[in-house]
This record gives C-alpha cells, structure tokens and sequence, in this order.
C-alpha cells in the first residue's frame, strides 16, 4: 500500500512537472493555463495541452493516475508516435515507461526510459536512467544495468534505492577488475539494507582480490557477526566462514584455516566445497591421512555428478607421499575413465555446433530434467557430460542470464494474460515483440557464456592430462625406487595395519567403527577416516 | 592384494550396534596387544544433520540389491495363539522383486499336525486329564496356508554386531490373500495374511530370516461339538463356523538369486 502510494506519488509529480495535471486539480490547472496558447484566438500549437478533458494526453493522464495503466499504456503508446505531441515526446515516453513499469512490465518500461535517456539532457533524464535502474534490478539483466550505471549519479538517486545502487556498481567494478573501487562501493551499503550481506560478502571478496587479507577477513567477520542470530545454516554466515577460511588459507595459516572449514555446517551446500578445499590445507600442512579421509568422501558415488578431476590428481599426489602406489596407479586410471570421456565429449559438442541457442537448450533440457527427475539424470544423454552441464549451471554469468530469461519469460505470460484488446493494441504488439527479441537474444548470449565456459573446461581438461602424465612418470619412479630399496632389503616391514584380515589396531574407546565395505552412506559422508599408514619413510 | 582402504565413521542413524557384543569382542588377546590409532577429535563427526545433495538418498553402491532378482527361502516356526493344534510348521516363499521396495511373493505355510500339549490334556478323560474329554483332533484343523501377498521392503540398513562384523539387513512388509486347508475333507477357506519381517545378510545373496506372521479365515470352531475321543468323527459340515486371527512366528534362511 505504502509502494503503491509512493508511486503514485511519483507520478503525480510528473504530471504537475509536466504541467499535465488534471483540470480539476486546482494548483496544477494553473500549470496547464500557464502552457495554453499565449495569445487569445490563436490556434493551439501541436503538443500543448488544452485545458479541457478532451485533450487525449489528460485523458491518457487522468487514467494513469486513477490506476487504469492498461487503457493508459494504449493511449500513451499512440501519442508517443503522435506528430501532434512531438514536442512532448519524452514527457509521455517517461509516462509510459512508468504505467508499464507499474504493470510490472520491465523489460517493455526499460526500453521507454532508455529512449528517454537517449534523448539527451531532459528534466526527465535524471528519473529515466532511476527508473532504469530499478527496472534492470528487477531484470537481473547486465548489459541494461551497466547501461543506466554508467550514466546515473549516485547522489542524484533516492536514498531509498542508494544502497541496491551501490551494490550494482560494485558489482559493475568488481567484473572490470577494479577491485578497491569494488570493495568501496559495497561498503557502502547501509546494514539495515537487505542487500548488506551479499554486499559484505562481496566487499571481502573484492579485498581478497586486491590482496588486502586482513581487510577481507574483517569484512568476512563482520558479516559473520552481523548473522548469528540467523541460525548455523544462514547462507549469508555460511558464506562468510568459507570467505574467512579462504583468507586463512591464502596467509598459508593453515590450521585456522582447517578450524573455520569445520565450522561450516554439512547440510549446507558450500560444505561439499570445503570437502575438498580443506583437503588442499591438509595436504599443505602435512595431514595426508585426514586429506585422503575427505577424498574418500569425495570421490563416493553421491559426488558422481560433480565435475571435481583436480581432486583426483590431488589424492595421487597424497598417495604419491607415502608412497602408496597401487592406490595411486588406481586413482589416476579413475580420472583417466572418468575425464577422458568427458574430454572427448566436449569436444564433440564444441566441433559439433557453433549456434549458441543449441547449447542453451541442452542446458535448460538438463535442467529441466533434473527438477523433475529430483536430481536424478542418470539415464538421459546430453549433448553436453552432465557433469560439466552442473559445473555451468553454478556459473555466476550463466545464473544471471539463465534467470534474465525466466524474469523476461514470466513478463511475456503477464502480457499473454492481459485483455485481449491490450494484446492487440500497438502497445501490446510492441511488448510482444520486444520480449520476443529480448529473449531470443539473451538465450544467444547465455548459449554463447555456456559455449565460453565449454572450451575453458576443456582447456582446463587438457592441463589437467598433462598433470596425470608427470603424475603418473613420478609414480613409475617412485614405484622403480621402491623396488631397488626392496632388492637392497631397505624397504620397509610388509605387515601394514590395512593389510592383514585380521583386525590389529582398534579405535579410541567412545566411538564406533564400521569397516568400510563398499557401500556409501549418506550419513557416512563426511565422517570416513583413513587408518591405513604410509608405505615408505 | 589387502583391500584398498579401511576406514570408520561414528554415526547415528541407519545403523544399528550391539555395544555388549562388542565389549566381548575388544577383550580378544590380540585385539589387547594392538596399535592404537588415535583421531583428532576435531576431526571427528561432531553434526547430526545430513549433506545436502540434488538426489538425496540414503544409500548408494547397495552391497544387496533385489530389483529385478528372484528370492527363495525356507523357514520354520510356532503358531503362538493356537489352542488345540500343534503349533510347529515350516514355510517355503518365492519372490520376485519388481525394485528395492516392491516385490510380489508366493509362500506356503505347512503344519506338522498332531496336538498342543493343551490339546493332548483335554483329550485325555479321567486323572491327570480333562474331567469331560474333549479330542480336537477329530475336528477339521489348518493344514496349510498358501498365500500370494506383495512385499514391500521399507528399510534398508546396516548392524554391527562387532567391529569386525557388520550386516546389512532389510525390513519389511507383506500382504495378501491366499487359502488355507483343511483337514478331514473340510476343503480350504479364504485367508487374509500379512507379516512384517527382516532380513539379516550374512552375504550380499545369503540372508536370515526372522518374521511375524498374522493371518485370519473363517473356519470350523471344534468347541461347537462334542469331540469325544472314543466316539466317531463328526461331519465336518456339522461344526459351527468362527472368524479366526493366528500368529505365527518364523525364523528360516533367504537366498537371493
């Protein structure tokens, strides 16, 4: 009630600015007389109001301001092609941009104010690129976004919407690199705004990339902080322990980096990345039992649908330490069957096709499967490994589009379900035909981001097999040493505590133990540790 | 080769453990002369709650899976609520299992005859014996049940019933209809049944096999004549009729095939 009266409020003051106020509003009638014709008997010039009811454009305000929109957007959509209301072009364009946006048509209003805007230095110049603004927040949309951005002035926006601004633009800098401009624009987000804890967190990661640690890990802890009361599971907390553990581990303090690894909660979905994250830290700091503990999880069956081929190599590395290779030998061809295929697939998708729109489709069948099949996929064939499909659905870029998309979809059912004398008016018409271009072009564009990410994953695939093969030389070296300390009866005793049938070791008094036998459970994930030991000095 | 890898977790559902078995089992001379891993506790399970996955299920890589796979099994038991009759019987069952949960099964439940130690006491007259004999024996009695029933295997889980030792087990359910037979020419009559029941795996195809049957018909009630012992049988059409609710308790081997 409150938004509708603002923005109504909103509009009325266009319309007095306008001098377009209706007759029967006494203080603004006055701004009508003051544009009427001049001189007595002269004929009224194109564009200007006549003081009676008649006059299309009151007529078309007067219903906007009652909150007919749909007979207003009809009417306004005509006069702004009018010549009779040449002169007032701009005027009605913000008008109608504002009834469509108030029809929660924001793609079709954004157009309106990006024409206003386009016309330059206008007393509505300033409230177009605002309400672009707003209508590109709504959208999600980039390229609509850094189009307002880079012309509004933050101290001309109302403090209301100042703090979704700021975001904006932070984001806007934090993708061309300008990482302290970044961090300065989130931290300008208020706390009270519902945008602060995405901006906090944003803010911290924009430190990280400017290396400025310790500022990050404060940005990390006061959002942390600012969320306790939310509960362990808080995306918003969750996020700033990973943020925190992500510093801590880029300062190569990894014990405190291990302790905050720990603290995220494990119904969480950050916390299948700290699986492997903390892996890293454990091997760094030398805790190879822990680190292939968290590999066993890793790499069970409930992760066959994550594209994770660096772990693989890294739990080779693990083995290579001590000396395990039997398991190493195993690991390697594990990533050798798994990602070889992959590999070959994506080269197929990539040679296959050069249309974007095919790949946005693969994707969306993908998606579309997984929420009807409840995350299962297992029978159905892609174009694209679904596991790499998983991998980009999870892209920022691809998100932001994929949900551009869905915003600009769910606008064309609301002019769908609009009365059909609206649907086949110019300005029906017109809005059909914008959301029909908008969407085709955007489904290019994220078919383009998802082709992007295909050939860097690939790239990355190949890096990685060159890896395996200077793994696997290590292996066959190691493997070779072995052999002559064996000869030379310097190897060590053959009796290994995960050798023998026969129990040998047993478990600190308290806790249970369930020899693995082959089969995952989920309870199980997470809490599999590692009791065998290393197989050299 | 030893097997690749052995590892423990502490966990607090699907599982079962038997911590008295176990203390027996942690006395053995060689688990006393044992090294001692030790974890950081930190690193041990400290949460209750499950990861969040897009498939969320309980298990995966099954060590026992049944869709598609035939089961056969033979058991043997007591009747635990009959009055007049010998309780002992054995069972045979065939099964097929459409998935993990649904399956239809075929079973056939046969008596060994004779008389409860009740029923031998009420059919001796004079001392030591029933003032007034009464022999059931000459009364139709159950002599089979035959039943076709659907299966639902509802639980899949594991027990450890030491360290060393772990089984996996399912429990389930059974329903259907069947008949039973009669003895004394009284042909069969219609029966309900129904049973909950549980697997244990000794092997991925080798189960025990315990369960707990119900099942009811409408039959000859012998109390409606009167059975003496030295006198003729009487017609079996002559008795009187009663809705009866049998229990049945049964423990056997399952093999899956």
């Amino acid at each position: 009630m409150i938004r509708r009266k603002l923005r109504m409020t909103t509009l009325l003051s266009v319309l007095l600015i306008g001098g377009l106020a209706a007759p029967n509003s006494s203080g603004a009638e006055e701004l009508l007389v003051a544009q009427a014709p001049s001189r007595p008997g002269a004929p009224a010039r194109a564009g200007a109001a006549a003081p009676d009811g008649n006059n299309p454009l009151v007529q078309a305000l007067q219903m906007a301001r009652s909150g007919n929109y749909v007979e207003a957007s009809m009417s306004l959509f005509q006069l702004s092609y009018s010549p009779r209301f040449r002169n007032r072009r701009t005027q009605i364009r913000y008008i109608l941009g504002l009834t469509l946006f108030e029809m929660n048509l924001n793609q079709v209003a954004a157009f309106q104010f990006i024409s206003v805007v386009r016309q330059g230095e206008s007393q509505y110049l300033r409230q177009a690129l605002e309400k672009l603004s707003l209508a590109a927040d709504n959208l999600g949309d980039d390229t609509l976004l850094n189009y307002a951005l880079g012309r509004v002035r933050v101290d001309d926006f109302p403090r209301i919407h100042r703090d979704m601004l700021n975001y904006r633009i932070g984001e806007f800098q934090l993708r061309n690199n300008q990482f302290p401009e970044a961090a300065r624009s989130f931290s300008r987000v208020q706390r009270a705004s519902g945008l602060f804890p995405k901006a906090k967190y944003m803010e911290g990661l924009a430190l990280t990339q400017a290396n400025q640690l310790p500022r990050a890990l404060r940005a990390f802890e006061d959002l942390f902080d600012s969320r306790r009361a939310f509960g362990p599971t808080d995306s918003a907390r969750v996020s700033a322990l990973m943020g925190m553990a992500r510093v801590y581990y880029q300062q190569r303090n990894w014990d405190r980096a291990l302790d905050v690894y720990r603290q995220v909660p494990r119904d969480t979905e950050a916390w299948h990345d700290t699986l492997f994250e903390s892996s890293w830290a454990m091997l760094r700091s030398g805790r190879f039992r822990s680190a292939l503990s968290n590999f066993h999880s890793l790499h069970s069956s409930y992760y066959e649908d994550f594209f994770i081929p660096e772990s693989l190599l890294l739990r080779s590395i693990v083995y290579l330490y001590i000396c395990k290779y039997d398991e190493m030998e195993k690991v390697l061809n594990l990533f050798n069957q798994i990602y070889r295929p992959v590999y070959r697939q994506i080269d197929q998708a990539l040679n296959s096709t050069n249309d974007p729109v095919v790949y946005f489709n693969e994707m969306v069948r993908m998606i579309r499967d997984q929420k009807l099949n409840d995350g299962s996929t297992e029978e159905t064939r892609y174009l694209i490994p679904f596991l790499v499909g998983r991998r980009i659905m999870k892209e920022g870029d691809f998100q932001t589009s994929y949900n551009y998309i869905s915003r600009l979809l769910e606008e064309t059912r609301r002019v769908v379900e609009m009365p059909a004398e609206w649907r086949q008016s110019a300005v029906g018409q017109y809005a059909q035909r914008v959301l029909q271009t908008r969407i085709a072009r955007a489904r290019e564009r994220a078919g383009r981001q998802i082709r992007a990410h295909l050939e860097s994953i690939r790239l990355e695939l190949f890096d990685l097999f060159e890896q395996e093969g200077f793994i696997r030389f290590e292996m066959i070296n190691g493997k070779k040493q072995a052999l002559q300390k064996r000869i030379a009866g310097r190897d060590l005793p053959q009796t290994q505590v995960d050798e023998g049938t026969r129990r040998d070791y047993y478990i600190q008094n308290g806790f249970e133990y369930w020899p693995f036998r082959g089969e995952y459970w989920l309870d199980e994930i997470g809490n599999y540790h590692y009791v065998g030991t290393q197989s050299c000095d | 080769m030893a097997a690749v890898f052995q590892f423990f977790y502490s966990s607090l559902i699907f599982k079962i453990t038997f911590p008295a078995l176990l203390a027996g089992l942690l006395l053995s001379s060689s688990v006393l002369q044992a090294s001692v891993i030790e974890f950081s506790v930190d690193e041990l399970a400290a949460e209750t709650v499950l990861p969040v996955f897009d498939n969320s299920v309980s298990v995966r890589n099954r060590l026992v899976t049944k869709t598609g796979r035939f089961e056969v099994g033979l058991s043997g038991g007591l009747s635990l609520n009959e009055p007049f009759y010998g309780p002992s019987h054995f069972a045979l069952h065939g099964a097929y299992h459409l998935s993990e949960v649904h399956g239809l099964q075929l079973s056939h439940t046969q008596w060994l005859g004779g008389l409860s130690t009740y029923g031998e006491q009420l059919s001796i007259g004079g001392p030591g014996g029933s003032p007034a004999p009464f022999d059931p024996s000459l009364a139709p009695q159950v002599e089979g049940l035959t039943t076709l029933n659907y299966q639902a295997s509802l639980f899949y889980g594991k027990i450890s019933l030491s360290k060393q030792l772990v089984m996996n087990l399912s429990i389930y359910g059974l329903a259907g209809f069947g008949a039973v037979g009669l003895s004394r020419g009284a042909g069969s009559k219609l029966a309900a049944h129904a049973a909950v029941g549980q697997n244990i795996f000794i092997t991925p195809d080798l189960a025990f096999k315990f369960d707990i049957r119900l099942f009811s018909y409408r039959g000859p009630d012998p109390t409606t004549q009167v059975l003496n012992p030295s006198g003729p049988a009487p017609d079996p059409s002559t008795f009187g009729e009663d809705l009866y609710f049998n229990t049945l308790i049964n423990f056997g081997l399952v093999y899956l095939l």
